[in-house]
């Protein structure tokens, strides 16, 4: 039988509310993936408008950041980065780990954009980094998505055998 | 639909190779325009370079006339956008398109702003202020050139001379159109796309086609039959293949033939009895 915090043991009816509540969280957080996709489209609007929004840099600014890398360069960076974070991603995946990661990649996304905006390459690089991001996010969607929906279907399970001992009736 | 190892297995694979040989393809398009548009500027500054050095002795002995000609044929050349010459006031002293002779050029539009945007125009121009690129009033996409005619010891010493204190002479600006360029680089993405697609779906859609063929059909099928507790001649079809799936199924059809026989005991054993105790009564 499980416990509360103060080690007391849990009543069936405190077991099911704790379970019900479980499911929800599980269910709200099987999303966090697609709300990761919609802030990292939202963040990649204004990179494709960069040349109309953002003013051109200034020299004194151009002179405080320093040369820029190459575009090559952060173009090689990009495949890399891609390339390890599908295999850790699909390596989550076949090991069904519990650890959950969508937001961060959003960061590291933005690092490329505004590398290639200093470079002075966005608009030739763009669709690589919407690519990459989305590519990324949705492997990480899918993981977070199909880790709740087993931990879901787990719970639930639960829920329906301890129903059945306290005889409840829905 | 989500759920099953097909949809589980095939997913992550399809998506992760997908996305990645599309970033890879993305990625290189980018790099191989970037060569190809700077091979296409140097190509410019270079024959905008051997424009100035053909017309060279025409400006020493200031025969206009020859470098009208000079000038004139060089712009008629196909993919010749304009070609002009400008001296140092900014004013267009010879050019393809007679109309614009006599013009001054405005300083600070781009192409001139590279030397003209500071108190003191500048005397050096970097190559990649040198080149600027733009739609023309007739559509066409040009990559433009400017390059500036320097003042050398010669400059001040022939019957055509200019002061020494003058660095910059004028400006040769030569625009070349870009149309053969564009369509270099969308032949270039056809090709790039045709070849990812064929990559992707012999991947992609042959690892899905093979596993399907060797894995998920027969797996359907043992779901169909374990799902009836029966023995049928699906099995034996099942059992009659190689591999786990086979075992699975030789060895489901061996467990069902001895439930089967457990129970014909028990059903045996069962008459038996009644008999037995039928009898004694």
């Amino acid at each position: 039988m499980t416990t509360t915090d103060t080690g007391k043991p849990q009543t069936p009816e405190e077991q099911r509310s704790a379970l019900q509540a479980s499911i929800r969280r599980w269910r709200t957080r099987s999303h966090q993936g697609l709300w990761a996709i919609a802030a990292f489209a939202g963040v990649s609007i204004p990179a494709m408008l960069s040349d109309r929004i953002f003013p051109p840099l200034t020299p004194e600014v151009k002179r405080m950041l320093g040369t820029p890398p190459s575009s090559n360069m952060i173009s090689a960076l990009l495949v890399v980065y891609a390339f390890s974070a599908i295999l850790l991603v699909l390596g989550r995946i076949t090991n069904a780990s519990p650890k959950m990661v969508s937001f961060s990649h959003i960061g590291y996304l933005i690092c490329f954009y505004a590398f290639y905006y200093f470079s002075g390459v966005l608009p030739e690089n763009f669709w690589a980094v919407l690519a990459t991001g989305m590519t990324i996010l949705s492997l990480e969607s899918y993981h977070i998505w199909s880790l709740s929906m087993s931990r879901i279907r787990e719970e639930e399970e639960e829920l329906k055998i301890l129903e059945r001992r306290i005889g409840f009736r829905g | 639909m989500f759920q099953s190892v097909a949809t589980r297995s095939i997913i992550p694979v399809g998506l992760a190779v997908t996305g990645f040989v599309g970033i890879c393809c993305l990625s290189l398009y980018g790099i191989m325009k970037r060569d190809m548009v700077n091979d296409a500027a140097q190509h410019g500054r270079n024959i905008a370079n051997t424009v100035v050095l053909s017309t060279r002795y025409a400006m020493l002995h200031n025969d206009r006339q020859h470098l009208g000609n000079i000038i004139a044929n060089i712009g008629q050349h196909q993919g010749v956008e304009h070609l002009r010459v400008f001296n140092h006031d900014g004013v267009v002293t010879f050019s393809r398109n007679q109309s614009e002779i006599g013009h001054q050029v405005n300083k600070q539009v781009e192409g001139c702003s590279g030397c003209h945007s500071g108190s003191k125009p500048a005397e050096q121009l970097a190559a990649e202020k040198q080149t600027r690129r733009f739609t023309n009033e007739r559509g066409v996409q040009v990559l433009a050139m400017s390059q500036p005619i320097y003042n050398e010891p010669t400059c001040t010493t022939s019957c055509h001379y200019h002061p020494a204190s003058k660095k910059v002479l004028g400006m040769l600006d030569i625009g070349l159109d870009q149309g053969p360029l564009q369509n270099s680089l969308a032949l270039m993405r056809y090709r790039m796309l045709v070849f990812t697609l064929m990559t992707l779906v012999l991947t992609v859609g042959g690892t899905a086609a093979l596993l399907n063929r060797s894995f998920f059909i027969p797996l359907k099928k043992l779901i169909a039959v374990t799902s009836t507790h029966e023995e049928s001649d699906s099995v034996k079809q099942l059992e009659s293949g190689y591999g786990e799936l086979s075992l699975l199924a030789r060895n489901y059809h061996s467990l069902l033939s001895r439930l089967h026989d457990t129970r014909d005991a028990l059903a045996r054993c069962r008459s038996c009895n009644k008999e037995k105790g039928g009898g004694e009564s």
